[in-house]
Protein backbone atom coordinates (compact mmCIF):
# COMPACT_ATOMS: atom_id res chain seq x y z
CA UNK A 1 0.00 0.00 0.00
CA UNK A 2 2.01 3.59 -0.87
CA UNK A 3 1.63 6.83 0.70
CA UNK A 4 -1.82 7.93 -0.28
CA UNK A 5 -3.43 4.86 1.14
CA UNK A 6 -1.50 5.65 4.80
CA UNK A 7 -2.39 9.21 4.35
CA UNK A 8 -5.78 8.36 4.26
CA UNK A 9 -5.56 5.87 7.01
CA UNK A 10 -4.37 8.37 9.25
CA UNK A 11 -7.58 10.08 8.48
CA UNK A 12 -9.54 7.32 8.92
CA UNK A 13 -8.17 6.52 12.57
CA UNK A 14 -8.15 10.38 13.59
CA UNK A 15 -11.95 10.18 12.48
CA UNK A 16 -12.64 7.17 14.70
CA UNK A 17 -10.35 7.59 17.67
CA UNK A 18 -12.92 7.81 20.05
CA UNK A 19 -14.04 4.03 19.16
CA UNK A 20 -10.47 2.64 19.15
CA UNK A 21 -9.75 4.49 22.66
CA UNK A 22 -13.11 3.44 24.53
CA UNK A 23 -12.83 -0.26 23.70
CA UNK A 24 -8.80 -0.59 24.61
CA UNK A 25 -10.09 1.57 27.77
CA UNK A 26 -12.42 -0.90 28.50
CA UNK A 27 -10.35 -3.55 28.39
CA UNK A 28 -7.12 -2.41 29.67
CA UNK A 29 -6.86 -0.40 32.61
CA UNK A 30 -3.28 0.01 32.80
CA UNK A 31 -1.84 2.92 30.36
CA UNK A 32 0.69 0.32 29.34
CA UNK A 33 -1.28 -2.55 28.76
CA UNK A 34 -3.77 0.33 27.04
CA UNK A 35 -1.11 1.54 24.48
CA UNK A 36 0.06 -2.16 23.57
CA UNK A 37 -3.37 -2.84 22.76
CA UNK A 38 -3.90 0.20 20.74
CA UNK A 39 -0.91 -0.51 18.80
CA UNK A 40 -2.30 -4.16 17.74
CA UNK A 41 -5.41 -2.81 16.72
CA UNK A 42 -4.02 -0.24 14.50
CA UNK A 43 -2.27 -2.28 12.74
CA UNK A 44 -4.56 -5.44 12.20
CA UNK A 45 -6.88 -2.23 10.83
CA UNK A 46 -3.59 -1.63 8.76
CA UNK A 47 -3.70 -5.12 7.83
CA UNK A 48 -7.24 -5.55 6.96
CA UNK A 49 -8.00 -2.21 5.06
CA UNK A 50 -7.95 -4.20 1.74
CA UNK A 51 -10.74 -6.43 3.38
CA UNK A 52 -13.12 -3.17 3.79
CA UNK A 53 -16.14 -3.37 1.61
CA UNK A 54 -17.49 0.09 0.90
CA UNK A 55 -21.24 -0.90 1.32
CA UNK A 56 -21.21 -1.25 5.11
CA UNK A 57 -20.10 1.55 7.54
CA UNK A 58 -16.66 2.71 8.48
CA UNK A 59 -17.54 2.68 11.88
CA UNK A 60 -19.52 -0.67 11.73
CA UNK A 61 -15.81 -2.59 10.16
CA UNK A 62 -13.70 -0.57 13.18
CA UNK A 63 -15.64 -2.24 15.58
CA UNK A 64 -15.35 -5.39 14.11
CA UNK A 65 -11.94 -5.38 13.73
CA UNK A 66 -11.03 -3.59 16.70
CA UNK A 67 -13.42 -5.94 19.23
CA UNK A 68 -12.49 -9.20 17.40
CA UNK A 69 -8.47 -8.52 17.89
CA UNK A 70 -8.95 -7.92 21.70
CA UNK A 71 -10.54 -10.35 22.08
CA UNK A 72 -7.90 -12.57 20.59
CA UNK A 73 -5.25 -10.85 22.41
CA UNK A 74 -7.31 -11.45 25.95
CA UNK A 75 -7.55 -15.17 25.11
CA UNK A 76 -3.89 -15.51 24.36
CA UNK A 77 -2.70 -13.78 27.61
CA UNK A 78 -5.27 -15.50 29.24
CA UNK A 79 -5.85 -11.89 31.57
CA UNK A 80 -9.02 -11.38 32.89
CA UNK A 81 -8.69 -7.97 34.79
CA UNK A 82 -11.70 -7.69 37.01
CA UNK A 83 -12.74 -4.95 39.18
CA UNK A 84 -13.69 -5.44 42.69
CA UNK A 85 -15.59 -1.89 43.22
CA UNK A 86 -16.71 1.56 41.61
CA UNK A 87 -13.46 3.03 42.43
CA UNK A 88 -11.77 0.20 41.10
CA UNK A 89 -13.51 0.60 37.94
CA UNK A 90 -12.86 3.89 36.76
CA UNK A 91 -9.11 5.19 37.48
CA UNK A 92 -7.82 4.68 34.60
CA UNK A 93 -10.17 7.38 33.44
CA UNK A 94 -9.24 10.06 35.09
CA UNK A 95 -5.59 9.56 34.30
CA UNK A 96 -7.17 9.95 30.87
CA UNK A 97 -7.40 13.97 31.44
CA UNK A 98 -9.31 15.98 34.18
CA UNK A 99 -12.61 14.80 33.06
CA UNK A 100 -14.96 13.61 36.26
CA UNK A 101 -17.73 10.89 34.76
CA UNK A 102 -20.50 11.58 36.25
CA UNK A 103 -22.64 8.72 38.32
CA UNK A 104 -24.30 7.17 35.55
CA UNK A 105 -21.25 6.57 33.64
CA UNK A 106 -19.09 5.27 37.10
CA UNK A 107 -22.02 2.71 36.90
CA UNK A 108 -21.74 2.01 33.50
CA UNK A 109 -17.85 1.32 33.83
CA UNK A 110 -18.73 -0.41 37.28
CA UNK A 111 -20.87 -2.80 35.57
CA UNK A 112 -18.80 -3.38 32.13
CA UNK A 113 -16.20 -4.03 34.15
CA UNK A 114 -17.82 -6.75 36.02
CA UNK A 115 -18.94 -8.62 32.92
CA UNK A 116 -16.98 -11.40 30.89
CA UNK A 117 -15.00 -9.95 28.09
CA UNK A 118 -17.36 -11.44 25.24
CA UNK A 119 -20.21 -9.27 27.29
CA UNK A 120 -18.25 -6.51 27.52
CA UNK A 121 -18.06 -6.80 23.48
CA UNK A 122 -21.64 -7.38 23.25
CA UNK A 123 -22.93 -4.94 25.50
CA UNK A 124 -20.56 -1.70 23.37
CA UNK A 125 -22.15 -3.19 20.04
CA UNK A 126 -25.75 -2.85 21.77
CA UNK A 127 -25.33 0.62 23.82
CA UNK A 128 -24.51 1.61 20.14
CA UNK A 129 -27.69 0.45 18.95
CA UNK A 130 -26.56 -2.57 17.00
CA UNK A 131 -29.44 -5.53 16.13
CA UNK A 132 -28.06 -8.73 17.80
CA UNK A 133 -27.89 -10.02 13.91
CA UNK A 134 -25.44 -7.40 13.38
CA UNK A 135 -23.77 -8.21 16.93
CA UNK A 136 -23.75 -11.69 16.41
CA UNK A 137 -22.17 -11.05 12.58
CA UNK A 138 -19.42 -9.00 14.08
CA UNK A 139 -18.71 -11.31 17.04
CA UNK A 140 -18.86 -14.69 15.09
CA UNK A 141 -21.91 -15.80 17.24
CA UNK A 142 -25.27 -16.82 16.60
CA UNK A 143 -28.29 -13.99 17.24
CA UNK A 144 -29.73 -16.65 19.70
CA UNK A 145 -26.77 -16.70 21.38
CA UNK A 146 -26.80 -12.85 21.35
CA UNK A 147 -30.37 -13.08 22.81
CA UNK A 148 -29.72 -15.37 25.58
CA UNK A 149 -26.47 -13.41 26.72
CA UNK A 150 -27.94 -9.65 26.45
CA UNK A 151 -30.98 -11.62 28.65
CA UNK A 152 -28.30 -12.11 31.41
CA UNK A 153 -26.72 -9.17 31.39
CA UNK A 154 -30.29 -7.37 31.81
CA UNK A 155 -31.01 -9.53 34.95
CA UNK A 156 -27.39 -9.39 36.29
CA UNK A 157 -28.44 -5.09 36.06
CA UNK A 158 -30.99 -5.11 38.08
CA UNK A 159 -29.09 -7.34 40.77
CA UNK A 160 -25.78 -5.35 40.75
CA UNK A 161 -27.86 -2.19 41.13
CA UNK A 162 -30.34 -3.89 43.40
CA UNK A 163 -27.46 -4.15 45.87
CA UNK A 164 -25.81 -0.82 45.99
CA UNK B 1 -32.51 0.14 36.25
CA UNK B 2 -32.67 -0.64 31.90
CA UNK B 3 -29.58 -1.27 29.76
CA UNK B 4 -30.87 1.65 27.70
CA UNK B 5 -30.49 3.82 29.85
CA UNK B 6 -26.85 3.99 29.38
CA UNK B 7 -26.52 4.84 25.53
CA UNK B 8 -26.05 8.67 26.70
CA UNK B 9 -23.32 7.82 28.83
CA UNK B 10 -21.67 5.25 26.19
CA UNK B 11 -22.30 8.20 24.10
CA UNK B 12 -20.21 10.61 26.91
CA UNK B 13 -17.43 7.86 27.17
CA UNK B 14 -17.31 7.71 23.53
CA UNK B 15 -17.18 11.68 23.24
CA UNK B 16 -14.15 11.78 25.67
CA UNK B 17 -11.89 9.24 24.21
CA UNK B 18 -12.25 11.20 20.81
CA UNK B 19 -10.37 13.70 22.43
CA UNK B 20 -7.28 11.16 23.21
CA UNK B 21 -5.13 12.09 20.33
CA UNK B 22 -3.70 9.01 18.11
CA UNK B 23 -0.58 11.02 17.34
CA UNK B 24 0.61 10.53 12.87
CA UNK B 25 4.13 9.42 14.30
CA UNK B 26 2.33 6.58 16.36
CA UNK B 27 0.38 5.35 13.13
CA UNK B 28 3.10 5.79 10.57
CA UNK B 29 5.36 3.59 13.05
CA UNK B 30 3.37 0.91 14.14
CA UNK B 31 2.97 0.56 9.65
CA UNK B 32 6.00 1.23 8.42
CA UNK B 33 7.43 -1.14 11.27
CA UNK B 34 5.33 -3.77 9.97
CA UNK B 35 6.24 -3.16 6.72
CA UNK B 36 10.21 -3.04 7.24
CA UNK B 37 9.43 -6.71 8.85
CA UNK B 38 7.52 -8.44 6.24
CA UNK B 39 9.82 -7.49 3.84
CA UNK B 40 12.96 -9.10 5.91
CA UNK B 41 10.64 -12.25 6.48
CA UNK B 42 10.75 -12.42 2.19
CA UNK B 43 14.53 -13.78 1.34
CA UNK B 44 13.97 -15.81 4.77
CA UNK B 45 11.46 -17.80 3.32
CA UNK B 46 12.70 -17.91 0.10
CA UNK B 47 15.65 -19.42 1.38
CA UNK B 48 13.94 -21.87 3.49
CA UNK B 49 12.00 -23.15 0.52
CA UNK B 50 15.06 -23.47 -1.64
CA UNK B 51 16.72 -25.48 0.91
CA UNK B 52 13.74 -27.37 1.48
CA UNK B 53 13.59 -27.97 -2.49
CA UNK B 54 17.18 -28.81 -2.84
CA UNK B 55 16.83 -31.54 -0.54
CA UNK B 56 13.82 -33.13 -2.34
CA UNK B 57 15.67 -32.82 -5.50
CA UNK B 58 19.00 -34.93 -4.15
CA UNK B 59 17.56 -36.99 -1.76
CA UNK B 60 14.04 -37.90 -2.64
CA UNK B 61 14.16 -38.39 -6.56
CA UNK B 62 13.37 -41.82 -6.31
CA UNK B 63 10.81 -41.89 -3.53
Amino acid sequence: MGGSDKLLFIEMLKEHQGIINSICRIYYRDEEDFKDARQDVILQLWKSLPTFRSESKMSTWIYKVTLNTILAKISKEKKMPLSESLSDAYPYYNQAGNFEPDVDLQQLLYLIHKMEEIDKAIMILHLEGYSHKEIAGTLKLTATNISTRISRIKIRLKETFKNI
Amino acid sequence: MNIENFKPSWKQFLQHNSSVDISQDEILGIIDNHSKESLQLVPERIFRNAAIFCFLITFCQNC
